[in-house]
Order: C-alpha cells, then structure tokens, then sequence
C-alpha cells in the first residue's frame, strides 16, 4: 500500500475505504492525489493531524461515492449491460427461491421459526448487555476513570482511612486528581413529606476530577468542608422531588436534622460512581467533613475514585499505589502492616462481574442460535438432496453449478431475512419478559432498550445466518456433479462428503446441547443448593422497617434510645404484631468488622492481628423475632450498656473459631489494646449467614445498641399473619413517634431473601430456558437426519426385508445410525464442558463445574431425545410394505 | 450543470496545466472554504467526462504519490460553452433580483 512509509501511513482500512468511494478509472490517481496530500499534511500538520485528515476524508467520499454507483447501476441496468444481468439475475434467483419457499410454507415458516427464535433471544439479550455493561460509564473520558481499594488480610477490598487518602494525594504520582466519597442514606426532614434519599459525601476534589460542572450553581470548596453547611442537588431530587425550583439556589434543605444550604444543581445523568451500590443513584451531594479526614488511620469507611494521568496506566497506577501502601506501612505499623491497594477501572469495579455473568448468558443464546443454524443447514442439505432430480434437469438446460449454488443460496438469505425479521419481532416481546425477570440488583436497567445497534446486532446476527448454514450447502451442491442426479433418477446416495457434513452438524448440536444441559443443570442444582442452605434464621411473617434517626435531635445516645424504644413500644401495639426487636446491619445485608484483642492470649502483632469478628447492635426482642436460637447464657440486658462491664452476645462461629474448648460466658476480649475496653460474652447465639445467601457465617457479636458504631438499622416485627398487612399501621406508628424521621424499606424478610436471590434465580431461569429450546431443537435435528435417512433408503431397507430381514434388524440397521451421531455429539460434547467450566465456575455454589451428576443428566437426556427422535421414522420404515419400497422408484 | 460541476470546470480553468485532482480539491477548498472531499471531485470529474465536457491525460508516476500517475484535466470545448451558458442564464435570471 502506497501510503505508508517509516513514520506509517492513513491506515489501510481508510485507504481501501477512499477508493471504494472514488470511481474505478480514477481510483489510482485519486489513492495517489490523496497520499500527496498526505504527507504534504504530515509534514506541516503532524501524524495526527494527517491521519485524521484522511480518515475524514474516506468518510465524507463515501456519500458521492454511493449516490454515484446507485445512479451508475441504474444507467447500467437500462442499458442491460453485463453488469445489469448479474443484478436482474439475483433478483431473478430471489423470486425463483421465493416461489419455492411458498410453495413449501411448512419448512418455510418451521425455519423461520427457528432462525427468529435464536436471533430473538440473542438480541433481547444483546439489549441487555449492552446496557448494563457494554456502555461507558456516564462521565467525560470515563475510561481514564479508577477506583482505588485498599487490601488487607481479609483480601480485597476495603475502603480507605481518612490520613491514609490524605497521604495518597500528597504522595501519588499517577493521578489528575483523587476523591474520597462516603454514600450513605438520609433523611430530608424538610420536606412536605419527609424522604429517605442516598446520598454521599465528596471531597472538593471530586466534580473537577470526574470533570463535571454542576448545571446551575457552584462546586464544593476547600471551606465548605470546615462549614459542611452546604448541599449541593441531583438533578432527579431538584427536578423530581423539588419541582425543578429554579430559584433553589441559596434555599435551605434539611438534611437529617442540619439546616444545609442549596449551593448548585448537577446536570442531568450525573452521578459519582459508588463502589458500594451500582443500582442506586446519589440524590445530594455535601461536602466531606474536614474532620473525617483527620480522624484514625485504623478506621476506615471511604472509598476513593481518581482519574489517571496521560502518562500512566492502571499497572502503573497500581505499582504507584503500592509504592505508598510500603511507606505507609513501615511509617504506620499499627494500622498499616497488612495493608496495600487495589486500583480498578471504575467500569470494571462496577460492572465487570454483571458484565462476565451477562456475557455468559449471552453466549448460551449465541450456542442456541448456533444450534438452530444447524439444524437449518441439515435442512438445506437434505432439500437439496432431494431436489436433486431438478437441480439435475437446470444443469442439464445448461445451468451451471454457480447458478445452482447461488439459487440454494437466495433461499437461505431469503429465509434469514424473515428469520431476522421474525427475530426483531421476538426480540421486542422477549426484552418485555426479560424487563419482568430481571433482579432488581442489576445495574443500569432503565437504560435497556432496543435501539439501533441492537437492531444492527439482530440483523448482522441474521445475515451471519444466511452464511453459516447458506453456504455450506450451496458449495456442496455446487461441487456435486449434477449430471450423475439425471441417471440416478434423484434416488442415488448421497455424495459422502455430504452424508460426513450433515452428521458433523448433527454431532456439534448434540454438543452444543451438552454443554447447555450442563450448565442448565449445574445452575439449577446451585440454585436449590442455595435455597436449601440453612440461612439461621425465619423470614416467615417477619417485616423489616429501615429508620436512621438523625439530626441535631438524636446526637446523644440516649435520644436514640428513646426513640427507638418509642417505636418499638408502638409498633409492638399494632394489632397482629407480636414481637418487636431491632438490628444495626440485617443478616444477607453485609456489615462492619474489625480484629479483636482476646483477653489472656497475648498482644496483638503486624503478622497476626487477632479473629476477625462481626459487629452488630441489637434491641428488644430481635433474637427471638429472627428465630436466632439462644445457645447459651442469656440475651442482653440494659445493665450490659454499663460503661465498665458492658456485655455482648456473639455467635457459635465465633466461640468455634476464638474458645472451641472453653465456656466463652465470662470471657473477654477487645477492639482496641491501648488500653483495651473490654467486652465480656453473657451469651452464645446461632450462626447466621451476614454477608450472603452463599457466603458461610463468620463470627460475629452482637452488642447493646448504646455501646453500638452505628446508629442506623431495622426495626424487625413478627406477626402471626401476612407482613404486607400491617405494613400501612406500622409505618404510621413509626411516623407518629417522629414525623421527621420518614420510615423506608418495609418490606418482609422473604422478600429481602428471594431479592438477593434474583439474580441468581434469573441466570438460571434464562440457562434453563435455552438448554431446554437447545434438547428440543437438537431433537429436532436428530428426527430430520434420520427421517431422511430413512426416506432415502427406502428401496434399499424394501430390499432387505424382501430378502427376509427380520423388523428388529431394520430398526437397529436405522437406530444404530442415531446413536453413532450421538455418540460422537456427546464426546465432542464432553469436550465443550470441559472447556466451559472455567467460565461456569463464576456461578456455580456448592456443586463443582464439572458435576458427574450434572453431566451423566446431560448425557441421558440428550441420548433419550436422540433415541426417541430416532425411533419413530424407524418404526416407520419397517411398517414400509416392501413392495411399495421397491416401487418407489 | 449543477453547482459543484462549475466548481470543478472553473478550478480546472484556473489551474491551466496543473489541474489535477489534489490541485482542483485544494483550489475549490481554498477558494470557497468549502472542505471538499476527493469522492465529491471524482465523481463530478467522471460525470463531466461522460458529458464530454474534460478530457485527461495520464502524468509521470512519482514516488511521493505512491508510485501513482496524476491524471491531468482540461475543460474541453463542449464545456467551455456549457459553462458560458450557465453563466449568461444565471445572469439574466438574476438581473434586477435581490434575495
């Protein structure tokens, strides 16, 4: 190519782009016009500026160019030169294919069907994906964007401490700037009606760095975070819950009690990224307390979003980051032994797990697709088998094999056109059912939809169609002296070559078919491993209602106990209720942790830090409503908040993992160790899961919510009856305590259950789905190869029995054909499974990704619909009169 | 004629002996600020060629192009009169007019 030289050219793609554009007799002279040019460009302008110059001209020749050729094409056609014949011919092949196909409306519509059904699924799936995971993250030059965590030895990853971001930006040398956030909930006590809101906290640091200028208003300053008395809004909350005011700048908004002044409102669709919450949006943003960042190394609660420099990478970035996590560590021992960093793309962080587990169920649809390809192509073969008798007499009248390739090849394009079609069709009722199923922990829903390039997908898919399964039969039939279809009278063999392709297809369905089963099951078994698991706890009949007391009024922790103890009082009087208790952190929902002293085991080292435990207030009866079995000792008790003896329940992994062959009442042990504040065990509860359905107990204590970390939580109801009930008088019992302080989050714990099962359910859901349109399509592949077979043998099989072959021989002679293509279907298959288990191994719980039991399933369901998709033309072949076999001809 | 299709006949004419394509896209470009773009010149030259309007001739083959000839253009006498044509027409259509 002309154009490059050592300091490299316009690329080829834009080269042969330009001269697709420019018409044929001047095409070298235009390449060489615009290479001149070039470089005269490159010389003064730079590379850059000369590629992209080129690039722009390619692009902008390409509209000239077409309105050219089509005008061309159509002057060619008038005056039917050469070149018009090939086009009135295709359309010629067009209306012949199409006049065939009607002609057969039931292998018509039957592939249709299939073809629209596999490109429907994969392009509502496509949808999906693209939405959730395939779009950049909704900020300028996203792709620079970064998380950073830190490490520790519980693994990855935790946010960072207030000192340590701190000496991040004072020592970083990768980064146009850092920003600390905290998300949390509050409440808008303000408001007509008061509303819990998510909302997070930023450092000065964050807009500019994101690159983001709020659309009405100021950014944050250095001495907003001394002051702290100002908020800056969503758009959503200005438009949505404030009216789109557009006086609102400089009004007072009451956040949690504190009296905060409106200083701007950011543009629509912005957010800050939250490592914490992918599905939930920040509504208001305040400025980080100043405080905050000076407060103790070891206590850590804030995640950090940078931006990359020009120069670095995130290796780089992370080796950077590393580089400080070693300083910090040899500066801060107590707090930063075990300490380091991870940096992470922030689209990555966010949705790069959702994004694999997506891929996945897009690839199954894609395998789905690929089976009813197949079994489309067998189709094709075998019409064009059977047809051979007509293609013979189009030779004999002088057509040559690339008339009938290309005749056999508009069929398939025509059929893969209403394929696509249909496909579209499908696509937009099943993105409907996919809306309904999806979990509400997915990530970016709302912006699903099937737009252009979904469209584009659907028929770029259809067209990949029309050349799997169009071509192959097309070059055979090409390649197949059609002169021998003539003297044999359309019932000779078939040419080996054919017979060996249309079983490859068959063995690679069955494959295909295996390695969906498979997974299928593996996800099913999971899925009930999970919901079988004892999680220790009821969610039957219990209701959970979140409350944050906040604001001025509740700083001390007396005010937050009375106003608890008020709630729980009132609650408890609603009629159905039963038991009342609360819980800072609910189990499945996550928590807080830290490493603990235990008394008379030692100090506490850099190497080992002490067990790890849990931390979670609880009040009231909460144990006794959760169904959390008292193992031993007692519940708390209001004399355990005693400053100099308080007392902690804690669970049975913890007296497992810390005391296995002591008595833990009376032990003791602390979260600090100069000087420690002891905690003393008065009682030993069961296990329950925290963190996840999936995720083992780990130990944990339960502390009086006085001597409590965190002041927010659930108020937990049991009743006899159904919780959605009472929900309306339990909301109401709440308000009439503190009309300021909204209630939010009533929803019983099955439903919190079955929601951080959704996800999950909803992978398995969809697996299952396609493995079982995989077994049925496969079946039917199975069922046409053998038919044919059958039918094409019929005069030999008539033969056979007229010579006294017995019904048995027949039907093992046609059996034995179906089960050597599925032999060799599950072999293959195996492979396939084999080299699907490290992608399954993402999903699967409590079964390994290669289940014996999973695969034995797979392989008998595939071989039972073989064998009876075989059995049924083979029972019709022996009921065959041989006679009438022998006449076929 | 269309409007682009005097742009290129004039741009030929003022190139004299140097009217090839970069020279006939850079004098329009540079003429009328237009960014103009080689698909647009060569498919008027083609169409203007058909019409009998220019005439090329094939130049030396040069490294800095590639090792690609220029095609040199020259308006031939048909397109003289057509390009007179139009002006005289667009003249009288706009005597007396202000848009």
């Amino acid at each position: 190519m002309g154009g490059r030289d050592e300091r490299g050219g316009p690329g080829k793609a834009w080269v042969w782009l330009l001269g697709l554009a420019v018409p044929d007799p001047y095409r070298d002279a235009a390449l060489g016009d615009a290479d001149e040019e070039f470089r005269a460009r490159r010389d003064r302008d730079g590379d850059r500026a000369a590629r992209a110059w080129y690039r722009r001209q390619a692009i902008r020749s390409l509209g000239p160019g077409l309105a050219h050729s089509a005008r061309a094409l159509v002057e060619r056609r008038r005056s039917m030169d050469s070149r018009g014949e090939v086009v009135t011919m295709w359309m010629q092949d067009l209306r012949i294919a199409a006049r065939t196909l009607a002609r057969r409306p039931g292998f018509t519509v039957m592939v249709a069907l299939m073809l629209g059904l596999g490109v429907g699924a994969t392009t509502a799936l496509f949808g999906v994906f693209r939405a959730v995971f395939l779009e950049p993250v909704a900020l300028p030059d996203s792709d620079e964007l970064v998380v950073v965590m830190q490490t520790a030895s519980f693994g990855c990853c935790g946010p960072s401490s207030g000192p340590d971001y701190l000496d991040w930006v004072e020592r970083e040398r990768s980064f146009d700037g850092m920003a600390a956030i905290s998300p949390r909930f509050v409440n808008l006590t303000s408001l007509e009606e008061p509303r819990r809101v998510y909302a997070t906290v930023v450092t000065p640091s964050a807009f500019p760095m994101l690159g983001v200028e709020p659309r009405m208003g100021r950014a944050f300053t250095e001495e907003d975070m001394e002051a702290g008395d100002v908020a800056i809004l969503s758009h959503t909350l200005w438009s949505s819950v404030l009216g789109g005011d557009p006086d609102v700048l400089g009004s007072t908004l009451e956040v949690d009690g504190n009296a905060l002044t409106v200083v701007g409102v950011m543009p629509e669709g912005f957010d800050v990224p939250s490592p914490w919450s992918v599905n939930l949006r920040h509504q208001l943003y305040m400025p980080f307390p100043r405080e905050w960042l000076d407060t103790n190394r070891g206590s850590h609660g804030f995640p950090v979003v940078a931006r990359l420099s020009d120069e670095s990478t995130v290796e780089t970035a992370q080796a950077d980051m590393e580089r400080i996590m070693a300083e910090l560590a040899v500066e801060y021992p107590r707090t930063n032994a075990d300490r380091s960093a991870r940096v992470f793309q922030v689209h990555e962080y966010l949705y790069g797990d959702v994004g694999r587990q997506l891929g996945l169920i897009l690839a199954a649809a894609a395998l789905v697709l690929l089976i009813a390809c197949g079994n489309v192509a067998g189709l094709q073969l075998a019409r064009a088998t059977a047809r051979e008798s007509e293609l013979s007499v189009r030779a004999a009248l002088g057509a040559s094999r690339w008339t009938v390739g290309r005749l056999l090849f508009s069929e398939s394009a025509l059929l893969a056109a209403a394929g696509g079609v249909l496909g579209v069709i499908l696509a937009f009722l099943g993105l409907g059912l996919l809306r309904s199923l999806l979990p509400s922990t997915m990530p970016r829903t709302d912006g699903i939809a099937l737009d252009g390039a979904a469209l584009a997908f659907a028929l770029g898919t259809a067209a990949l169609t029309a050349v799997v399964f169009g071509i192959a039969p097309a070059l055979l039939a090409a390649r197949r002296d059609l002169a021998s279809g003539v003297r044999e009278g359309g019932y000779g063999t078939l040419a080996p070559g054919k017979e060996r392709l249309r079983d490859v297809f068959i063995a690679t369905q069955i494959a295909l078919g295996l390695v969906l089963a498979n997974g299928a099951v593996l996800l099913v078994r999971s899925y009930t491993e999970v919901r079988g698991q004892e999680y220790g706890f009821h969610t039957e009949g219990v209701l959970t209602m979140a409350v944050t007391p906040a604001g001025s009024r509740y700083e001390s922790a007396e005010a937050r106990e009375r106003y608890l103890d008020e709630i729980q009082r009132r609650i408890a009087e609603v009629p159905g209720v039963e038991e009342v208790g609360f819980i800072t952190r609910l189990p499945l929902e996550g928590g807080s942790n830290g490493n603990v002293l235990v008394e008379g085991r030692g100090p506490r080292t850099s190497a080992d830090q002490g067990p790890l435990v849990e931390v979670t207030s609880a009040r009231g009866d909460y144990f006794e409503v959760m169904g959390i079995p008292l193992l031993r000792g007692r519940t708390l008790l209001p004399v355990d908040s005693v400053a100099d003896a308080i007392g902690v329940v804690v669970n049975q992994a913890m007296v497992d993992e810390v005391w296995p062959d002591e008595d833990p009442i009376g032990k003791r042990f602390s979260f600090s160790d100069d000087p420690p504040a002891w905690l003393t065990v008065v009682g030993v509860v069961g296990n329950v899961r925290q963190w996840s359905p999936e995720r083992p107990p780990v130990a944990q204590l339960y502390a009086p919510y006085r001597r409590g970390w965190s002041s927010a939580g659930h108020v937990v109801a049991r009743m006899a009856g159904d919780p959605a009930e009472v929900v309306p008088a339990v909301r109401r019992a709440a308000i009439s305590v503190d009309p300021t302080q909204p209630p939010s989050d009533l929803r019983g714990m099955d439903e919190r259950l079955e929601a951080r099962l959704a996800q999950r359910r909803f992978y398995t859901t969809l697996i299952g789905l396609f493995a079982g349109g995989a077994l049925l399509l496969a079946a039917a592949g199975i069922y046409g190869t053998v038919t044919f077979f059958v039918t094409r043998r019929v005069r030999e099989l008539g033969i056979r029995m007229a010579l006294g072959a017995g019904r048995t021989g027949i039907v093992g002679l046609v059996l034995r054909r179906g089960i050597r293509l599925v032999v060799w279907g599950l072999i293959l298959g195996l492979a396939g499974v084999w080299a699907s288990t490290s992608v399954l191994e993402t999903l699967v719980y409590g079964v390994g990704a290669t289940d014996p039991l999973a695969l034995v399933f797979g392989c008998l369901a595939l071989a039972a619909v073989a064998l009876a998709a075989s059995t049924l033309p083979a029972l019709r072949a022996v009921r065959v009169p041989p006679v009438l076999a022998l006449r076929s001809e | 004629m269309g409007e682009f299709e005097q742009l290129v006949l004039l741009a030929i004419l003022r190139l004299e002996d140097e009217a090839y394509g970069m020279e006939v896209r850079a004098e329009i470009e540079a003429r009328t600020g237009r960014d103009v773009s080689y698909g647009a010149v060569y498919t008027t030259l083609d169409r203007l060629e058909r019409k009998g309007w220019v005439a090329h001739e094939l130049g030396a083959p040069t490294p800095e192009r590639g090792g690609r000839a220029k095609k040199y253009f020259r308006v031939e006498r048909a397109g003289r009169e057509a390009l007179r044509d139009t002006r005289r027409a667009l003249e009288i259509m706009w005597d007396g007019v202000t848009p």
